[in-house]
């Protein structure tokens, strides 16, 4: 994958489109500041999780007053699940983590809908997951997810046992996780996958009142499987079978084609082509599914710079990007809110495929919903009066062209000379009752122009075709 | 973002549309007015034509435990603890097509009363060759009608274009951009709900606002096509007519809230207002079944029974019964034998039911013998193509269905499940 030597502004805009959640005056100064290939090592390498002030506070929108000592924020909604998240989200330093996850999120698509109060903290453990180690090997993530609680209890893992395996792991993990549909197995591979993947059992806790996933080999399906024509014995780590069949797939189907067309589906185009896909499967195996040196040669390459704005921005992006961009932070139950109203809502995918893709995001309704999304961003006053939340404003510019132009770039959204002096003349109007324009300069000093104007400037923008394009 | 390249993009998109302006012969038109086109005038009576309503069991449903088969035991060997008795069925032996081979599970009251009143069609041992257990595979297969010709565009999407080439021609409810209806050069129109369906006001600057929608639209209609701005601007094209749908619609039915019901309820929302739309599209999700089913699927039948039952009562009041066929329908049916969760894995062939005063009710398709339910999987005998098809011949008028349906079936044979 060729490499890309010089990178500008423009460079820098479309890497943080593509890998944050949209522009932020800052992100892109400290890009222009340290270089581009230093930014892109940066945000492959962010602070261990858990350790930064804005993951403090966010963890304590899954904590309930009514928690026991020491079982503090075990016991969210599938709501407050969703609003830690955003919160994140939306305030964090290093948001390519965040997007970087949720990609996996897509991937391996666990909903938060099947869990019981008990076992709803394994959703947040799914996450961290994800959080974690989506920068680690694919190998090894693949394993994680495939034990992990809340994948075993969302694809019915915790019901397969010897005598009497559940194909709903096997399949997925096939289909879905690791090579993808009628790939170079069978439906008897599914059913042997399946006798490998048992042993696991959902158990209760009396004294903490939580659910937790054990092993227990009485149930594990102790015969050879013959998988991909070949006779598999367990490995004997943790006494499952799980490791040995991750890897036999790892060693004997086309594993890195299938990641490579996941991560250029989500980094590079809405329709990779087949010489793309070869040539990161390649980076790939070389890099032995190391996701951090994939990644590297990936946001480097001259085929991540070279069709911007072709993309279609997913809503959580969108969404989660105009707060950010704009400075205008809301309140996370706010933003779940429109997020589930968009359709997508993290924590919650609307099945084990995940959410939509590229066009399949531009229905009529969603773009309505997105407006709608954005109007409440804007309108959301008290809440961001009493938390003293700024608008990202151009520092010392007065001149509404100027205004039009900082936020427009913010946005991504590049305007014909028509549509700026419309945008200007917006800002130098009054609208009076009975949608009466009249010219009205713009002062930037005035705080109804900007509480008024430029907020509907925002709002205009957004719904800009050029701000659902990434 | 590059405004050209964003052009290069949409080409498809823009051809689309000028195929879909020629079809309809209304080339001067803009898009806005391409949408108001749609709608019939004012004051013009309440009907909007025949039409179809599709309506997916999302996941797979397990149609023997939905139209129980009597008298075969291998049903009860094959699931010792699934099998329903007759405490658990209804019966559907009176009326013009009473008959004792089946009962319907005990939530689906309102459906038994319609097949004894004669508006429902049972199609048995429904599917196509070679069965794919795969999901998403699977949903493919249906959503394109094709069998051998993997990613081609939607069944509905061909029929719109061809038929119904306005952005009302076809319309999906809560199914986000269903397959169906993707590609073959239609654009037809997706709602999660239609009063979600409108742009929000900025209560504090409410001309402000207004007049911020205005600059927006002299935008979007400036701007050369791609598919964020064809989007854009059927959003804001149909906003308007829609919330007048919905603020206008009456009934005398209360609609149960069950999501299919609430799905089902836009569709006689636009029924109502005169929407010129041939193919309504919605699902009802969380049909996989794998465990603990019996309370499962009776709750996701009772949601199918109430919105099926909601529909067909506000339609007869509004006197369009008999322009009305409904097709209930899912990606597969489950295994024979029940697994050792309480649940069924993925199978094969299973029902379609079509409701409507247009339908030939009873039972279609070959008998369901005990040998078939000896085998893992339900085998096909009817292929689904052949009953969307005969729908689209027989009761839209569609002269020729190879045109939407193009691939030789190897079970060729249609039952005919229309008046």
């Amino acid at each position: 994958m060729a490499q890309k030597a010089e990178f500008d502004t423009v460079d820098v805009d479309h890497l943080l489109l593509r890998t944050h959640f949209g522009i932020t005056s800052a992100e892109r100064q400290r890009a222009l500041d340290i270089g581009l290939p230093a930014f892109v090592d940066a945000m492959l390498a962010p602070p261990a999780i858990g350790t930064t002030a804005v993951e403090t506070s966010a963890f304590a929108l899954l904590v309930n007053s009514s928690d026991p000592v020491g079982l503090e924020g075990k016991f969210p909604s599938s709501n407050a699940i969703t609003e830690w998240w955003v919160d994140i989200m939306m305030r964090t330093e290093a948001p390519f983590r965040e997007r970087l996850a949720m990609f996996w999120h897509d991937h391996f698509a666990v909903a938060s809908d099947v869990l019981s109060s008990q076992e709803r903290h394994w959703m947040v453990d799914h996450i961290n997951l994800l959080r974690r180690d989506g920068l680690g090997s694919f190998r090894d993530l693949v394993l994680a997810v495939a034990r992990d609680p809340a994948m075993l209890e969302w694809l019915d893992g915790d019901d397969s046992r010897k005598g009497e395996p559940n194909e709903n792991f096997a399949r997925e993990f096939l289909e879905l996780f690791t090579v993808g549909a009628d790939n170079g197995y069978t439906e008897g591979d599914i059913r042997e996958a399946s006798r490998a993947f048992t042993g696991y059992q959902n158990r209760l806790d009396s004294g903490t009142n939580l659910r937790f996933m054990e092993f227990d080999v009485s149930r594990k399906d102790t015969f050879a499987k013959v998988v991909f024509e070949q006779v598999m014995f367990g490995t004997g780590e943790l006494g499952d079978d799980y490791a040995a069949m991750v890897d036999l797939t790892f060693a004997t189907l086309d594993v890195a084609s299938w990641l490579a067309e996941k991560l250029l589906l989500e980094f590079v185009s809405d329709a990779p082509s087949d010489e793309q896909v070869r040539n990161l499967a390649q980076v790939i195996r070389d890099a032995n599914y190391e996701m951090r040196p994939v990644l590297r040669r990936l946001f480097l390459s001259q085929a991540f710079y070279a069709a911007a704005g072709e993309m279609v921005r997913s809503p959580v992006d969108f969404g989660i990007g105009f707060v950010r961009s704009t400075g205008l932070l809301v309140a996370p139950r706010t933003m779940r809110d429109e997020l589930n109203s968009v359709a997508q809502q993290p924590s919650r995918p609307p099945s084990v495929f995940g959410w939509p893709q590229g066009e399949e995001w531009l229905s009529a309704d969603g773009v309505v919903e997105r407006a709608n999304l954005v109007r409440r961003v804007i309108g959301d006053r008290t809440y961001q009066t009493t938390n003293g939340v700024v608008l990202a404003m151009p520092a010392g510019e007065t001149d509404p062209g100027a205004v039009v132009d900082h936020f427009a770039g913010l946005l991504a959204v590049t305007l014909s000379i028509e549509e700026r002096t419309r945008l200007v003349t917006y800002l130098d109007s009054n609208v009076r009752s009975g949608v009466v324009v009249e010219p009205d300069p713009f002062d930037v000093n005035d705080s109804r122009h900007i509480d008024e104007r430029v907020r509907g400037l925002l709002y205009i923008l957004a719904s800009h075709p050029g701000a659902l394009a990434r | 973002m590059n405004t050209s390249k964003n052009q290069s993009a949409g080409v498809t998109r823009r051809d689309a549309i000028r195929f879909t302006l020629s079809a309809l012969g209304v080339a001067a038109l803009g898009p806005v007015d391409r949408a108001a086109a749609a709608v019939a005038p004012v004051g013009s009576p309440r009907r909007s034509g025949k039409f179809v309503v599709v309506v997916e069991l999302d996941g797979g449903n397990d149609w023997l435990n939905t139209v129980v088969p009597q008298g075969l035991s291998n049903y009860a060997v094959q699931r010792p603890t699934l099998a329903l008795g007759s405490g658990a069925t209804l019966p559907i032996d009176t009326g013009p097509y009473g008959t004792s081979a089946f009962r319907l599970h005990s939530e689906l009251g309102s459906l038994a009363q319609m097949y004894r009143d004669g508006d429902v069609a049972i199609v048995q041992k429904v599917g196509y060759q070679r069965a794919n257990k795969s999901h998403d595979t699977s949903r493919k297969i249906w959503a394109q009608g094709l069998r051998d010709t993997p990613n081609g565009n939607g069944w509905v999407g061909r029929y719109a274009a061809q038929y119904a080439p306005t952005t009302l021609g076809a319309v999906s409810i809560a199914c986000g951009r269903h397959r169906a209806f993707v590609g073959a050069g239609s654009d037809p129109l997706s709602v999660g709900s239609l009063s979600r369906f409108r742009f929000d006001n900025d209560s504090r600057y409410s001309n402000n606002h207004a007049h911020r929608l205005e600059v927006l639209r002299d935008i979007l209609d400036a701007r050369t096509a791609s598919p964020a701005r064809d989007a854009l601007l059927t959003g804001h094209a149909l906003a308007g007519q829609i919330r007048d749908a919905v603020d206008n619609y009456t009934s005398t039915v209360t609609y149960r809230t069950g999501p299919l019901s609430q799905r089902l309820l836009d569709v006689a929302r636009m029924v109502q207002a005169g929407f010129e739309t041939r193919v309504y599209y919605t699902r009802l999700g969380g049909f996989d079944t794998h465990g603990a089913q019996l309370s499962r699927h009776a709750g996701l039948l009772q949601d199918l029974d109430e919105g099926l039952a909601d529909l067909a009562n506000d339609l007869k009041a509004m006197g369009v019964w008999s322009d009305t066929v409904i097709v209930v329908m899912s990606e597969f049916g489950r295994r024979n034998f029940e697994n050792g969760s309480s649940g069924t894995d993925h199978g094969e062939a299973g029902n379609m039911i079509l409701l409507g005063g247009a339908v030939r009710g009873g039972l279609h398709g070959p008998a369901l013998t005990n040998a078939d339910l000896d085998a893992s999987n339900l085998a096909y005998g009817v292929d689904f193509r052949g009953i969307y098809g005969r729908v689209l011949e027989a009761h839209l008028g569609v002269a020729d269905p190879t045109t939407v349906f193009a691939e030789e079936l190897a079970i060729a044979s249609q039952p005919d499940v229309i008046l």
